[in-house]
């Protein structure tokens, strides 16, 4: 029995086949076009080429993989959050789809909140509105294109536009509801009271799934464009932070995940629907019934790194340094980089400041430092971002006993031993992290029913490689320097150019 | 031919150079002068290799003239300031290495000193309404204390009357003359801490609070006249000019009158405004001192610096590593018609005048995904032209104050980065003044020369120099007020959060 993880991601599709034992067998990625971006904050995507790319993926798998389509015992899909898919009542695509990171719908989070009261809506969704949430770019349609508002039949995210063309079917999981702020994050199902006070009707809304139900199977359509069988069973899966969560074995309540990559993640898996009061952190459903998680955001993680590679270590010669380079040179300075600190807000900050406009800056500077600090100093201010979710989640009383760590950040030693230095507590490796497609196949196992459940399948199949201990001493410099990094936030944010 | 000598011994080289009548430089010599840094903050220099490496530079700028020492009409000498040496008056041999301005071993000293009062007053206060200056280790009171306590007998040798004390212009007119002319001029006499500057005297209770034997010091004399007369090196040559370098640099830019200001882009900046003939305090702290003294007149100046100017081109270079060269940077900063936001607050050793905050520390703020190379080459350019505006406006703010109204019209310029157009017309923008380049950055030498050629007689008076004075190149401003005033509030919100 072999199951298939599909992730729709923002810069391609990828597919991945994993047996019974939680092996992969095959993985295939195929890019996207890169998303448009017509004004600045703009960011679109052609549904189309998501469909296109997915079945590129799946096809190349099953070549590669000694096996038949008959042996996929069932499909689980990931992707990208938060993306406003519009079809008409025929399923046609009425516009390109407006994606996570399209920030044009400010004024429409302003309107909620004025018309609702941001409490009322953090009451009604366990998060206040944000412009990368699905509702505010559906309501800069109705503001900005009423035509296509008025066609409007059904509202679908990223990777359930590609369950729509494997299946037909309209369906959504809890998990990657909750980030279209139309879900009552509480009672999982849709929330009325928001849909009728933004005057999008519930019709429109998909219906709703644990993330390892079957919800569809695959069409003879799909069947005949993507080499699997038709009548293959489809699971609900979940948005890739929660497949991601699943493929790293982040569930039970105190399980903790640090993942940077081009941002920064610091989940934790809660079993009840813990909710911050002042929205600095995201509430969703999990892709477990009866947990939920919490998840703080620092916007350039990686993106602090391939900044200063890129402008920085690239220097007069334009050669940026490789990513091993920069962890070699910043292994040259101190823990603490002696006094340099680098305030990652390239791109404005989520958590815990949801503040656009802040910009980064390095603070600290004198005659004697050279890149060495300079390149430390980036991969701690990253970290000590990411701890201020550790700080909101002691605030808010979420436990935290294991720490993973994923992304670019968790794949050399020095960020590693950074990273657990500035938490403070150990973090583990994981032997092999596959992303949120992996996470999905296990989705689709369990729907399948080789696992009786979620947690059993992560436990038979996720391993840890290495235990990182936090160094005592480093945990001392960098207990004060997180005092300073505190600081430099409020002192940025009064600084506007 | 009418031939001048100046010597400028400087911190880093001794040069010799010849200037002609018409205020033209034919030949220039050049001969380094190692620095010795025996431990952490402290920095020494040889004094036997700084007299030997200047008679080195005079040796070759006359070999390559092709001139005899006789064809030498007069002489000026320009120097590193604050400088200490101390040597045996019977011997000619220095008890101790040169403690150069820049040495830091005597900051605690200075800062406990500071506190303690005086006859019933502050020192801190009494000494700055005395000198003009600071309790600070810069200055050349606290090096010869520190000499006295530290090296064996130096005391007793000193109140026996055995000691003498020089600042590095003093050390040369001893060696040039075998010892019998003991002397420095009042620019440089009011930068030792021990000079006061309303009477022009060696101030007794100075002396007291340092305890420093009024014997070790030397007859102090105007900048420009028949001051002494050589035996080594150039038989029987006329010193007629003698300036700390920055007055030096003032008088070469020809500021003679009040409101007439200089600036020197070195590593750091030297800003210099002259006054007149009265001086004047600041309540910035900025350093009032004497510009020279010509027949009996006296003229003052204030005095601003700031710790790094083209150090913060070096940073990008070697500390950031966005440059391969320095003067890559003009190329770069042009490539972009703003900064986007970024600004450089390069308080990379803390912050001098006006801010005088040692815990300040440099910061890099505004930076987005879009900020590049060029835009952080730009940045750095805009903090040096911002540091120098908060020094001019410190100045204009002090000076109004007494005087009712001395505003800086024009702003002229030397120094290495002074070349730099682009540079000097961002500091036209944000000062709303012109930016004038003089016909030779030499602005030192140029500045003793010509005062030792106005002693000799070479020259009448001072209108005839500022007829030969040429300047190059104007960059006028081509900003609006409103400009330049967002341009400074977005620049003291950025120095605030770069303090401690």
């Amino acid at each position: 029995m072999l199951f298939l993880g599909i992730d729709v991601g923002t810069g391609g599709s990828r597919a991945v086949l994993i047996d019974e034992t939680g092996k992969v067998v095959a993985s295939h990625a195929t890019e996207h076009v890169p998303f448009q971006s017509k004004f600045p904050g703009w960011a679109e995507q052609d549904p189309e080429d998501w469909w296109r790319a997915s079945q590129e993926s799946i096809r190349t798998v099953l070549s590669a993989a000694d096996c038949l389509p008959a042996d996929i015992a069932a499909v689980g899909l990931t992707g990208q959050m938060h993306g406003a898919v519009l079809l008409d009542a025929d399923g046609q695509v009425l516009r390109p789809s407006l994606i996570w990171c399209d920030t044009r719908s400010g004024p429409e989070c302003d309107w909620l909140h004025a018309t609702l009261g941001r409490e009322h809506v953090i009451e009604l969704t366990c998060n206040p509105a944000l412009p990368n949430f699905t509702l505010t770019k559906i309501l800069w349609v109705r503001e900005h294109e009423p035509e296509i508002f008025a066609r409007i039949a059904h509202i679908l995210c990223p990777k359930d536009y590609v369950r729509f063309r494997l299946s037909g079917v309209h369906a959504m999981d809890v998990q990657e509801a909750s980030g279209t702020l139309l879900l009552d994050v509480t009672h999982r199902r849709w929330s009325i009271p928001m849909a009728e006070a933004t005057g999008v009707p519930i019709k429109w809304l998909p219906q709703l799934f644990e993330s390892a139900e079957v919800c569809a199977k695959v069409s003879k359509s799909a069947a005949a464009a993507t080499g699997l069988v038709a009548g293959t069973p489809i699971v609900a899966g979940a948005g890739d932070q929660g497949a991601g969560a699943v493929g790293m074995g982040i569930l039970k309540p105190g399980s903790v995940s640090a993942t940077i990559g081009t941002s920064g993640v610091v989940f934790a898996a809660t079993d009840a629907p813990i909710r911050d009061p002042l929205g600095r952190l995201h509430t969703f459903c999990h892709a477990v019934p009866g947990r939920w998680h919490v998840m703080g955001v620092t916007q350039a993680a990686g993106l602090s790194l391939r900044w200063f590679r890129d402008v920085i270590s690239a220097g007069a010669q334009n050669q940026p340094a490789t990513y091993e380079q920069l962890m070699t040179l910043a292994a040259e300075a101190p823990a603490g980089s002696d006094g340099v600190f680098w305030a990652p807000y390239l791109f404005g900050e989520r958590t815990p400041h949801l503040d656009p406009d802040v910009r980064a800056a390095f603070i600290g500077l004198t005659a004697s430092h050279r890149q060495p600090h300079l390149t430390r100093a980036v991969l701690e201010g990253v970290a000590y971002s990411l701890r201020d979710t550790f700080t909101l989640f002691a605030e808010l009383g979420i436990p935290v006993r294991g720490v993973r760590l994923g992304g670019g950040g968790a794949r050399g030693p020095l960020w590693r031993q950074i990273q657990a230095d500035i938490y403070g507590r150990p973090v583990q490796l994981l032997v092999a992290e596959e992303g949120g497609a992996y996470g999905a196949a296990l989705l689709a196992g369990v729907g399948a029913g080789a696992w009786p459940d979620v947690d059993t399948a992560c436990e038979s199949s996720i391993c840890v490689a290495e235990t990182i201990r936090p160094d005592p001493t480093a945990v001392d410099v960098y207990d004060r320097g997180y005092q300073t990094y505190r600081k430099l936030y409020p002192a940025l944010a009064s600084l506007r150019a | 031919m009418t031939v001048i000598l100046g010597l400028d011994q400087g911190t880093s080289s001794s040069r010799a150079v010849l200037m002609r009548a018409d205020g033209t430089l034919s030949h220039i010599a050049q001969r380094e002068l190692p620095q010795i840094y025996p431990q952490p903050g402290w920095v020494e220099q040889d004094p036997e290799a700084i007299w030997s490496s200047q008679a080195a530079a005079v040796r070759a700028v006359l070999g390559d003239a092709g001139l005899d020492p006789s064809a030498i009409h007069c002489i000026g000498i320009t120097n590193q300031r604050e400088t200490t040496v101390v040597w045996e008056r019977a011997t000619g041999r220095p008890i101790a290495n040169a403690i150069v301005w820049q040495d830091r071993r005597t900051a605690d000293d200075c800062a406990q000193l500071a506190t303690t009062e005086h006859n019933g007053c502050n020192v801190e206060s009494l000494v700055s309404e005395k000198t003009g200056l600071v309790v600070d280790a810069y200055f050349s009171a606290s090096k010869i204390r520190w000499i006295l306590q530290h090296i064996p007998g130096a005391r007793s040798q000193a109140q026996a009357g055995q000691l003498a004390f020089g600042t590095v212009d003093t050390w040369l007119i001893w060696k040039l003359t075998a010892g019998r002319r003991h002397i420095t001029d009042v620019s440089n006499a009011s930068r030792t801490l021990l000079f006061n500057i309303h009477t022009l005297t060696w101030d007794n209770e100075l002396l007291e609070i340092f305890e420093i034997p009024r014997s070790m010091l030397p007859e102090v004399v105007d900048s420009s006249g028949n001051l002494a007369v050589t035996t080594e090196l150039l038989p029987n040559g006329n010193i007629t000019g003698i300036a700390g370098d920055q007055q030096a640099a003032l008088f070469g830019q020809m500021c003679l009158r009040p409101g007439m200001a200089k600036n020197t882009y070195g590593t750091g900046c030297f800003l210099m405004l002259q006054t007149g003939t009265t001086p004047i305090r600041s309540p910035h702290r900025l350093l009032t001192t004497v510009a020279w003294r010509i027949a009996s007149q006296t003229n003052y100046a204030l005095e601003g610096s700031i710790f790094v100017a083209g150090a913060a081109i070096q940073w990008l270079r070697d500390g950031l590593g966005i440059l391969n060269s320095a003067p890559e940077v003009e190329a770069l900063a042009a490539s972009v018609p703003d900064s986007a936001g970024v600004v450089f607050v390069p308080a990379l050793t803390g912050l001098g005048a006006p801010h005088w905050d040692p815990h300040a520390r440099g910061a890099i703020f505004g930076l987005t995904r879009g900020a590049t190379r060029a835009h952080l080459a730009r940045a750095a350019l805009e903090g040096i032209t911002l540091q120098v505006a908060d020094i001019v406006r410190a100045m204009e703010a002090n000076s109004d104050n007494a005087t009712g109204g001395l505003r800086v019209h024009e702003l002229r310029v030397d120094g290495g980065a002074s070349t730099n157009d682009l540079l000097m017309q961002m500091q036209a923008d944000v000062l709303g003044i012109p930016i004038v380049r003089s016909q030779t950055s030499e602005a030192t030498v140029l500045g003793v020369c010509y005062l030792a050629g106005l002693g000799a007689g070479i020259w009448s008076n001072t209108e005839e120099l500022e007829r030969q004075w040429c300047e190059s190149r104007r960059f006028d401003p081509q900003s609006t007020s409103e400009e330049r005033s967002r341009k400074l509030a977005e620049w003291h919100q950025a120095i605030q959060r770069a303090r401690g």
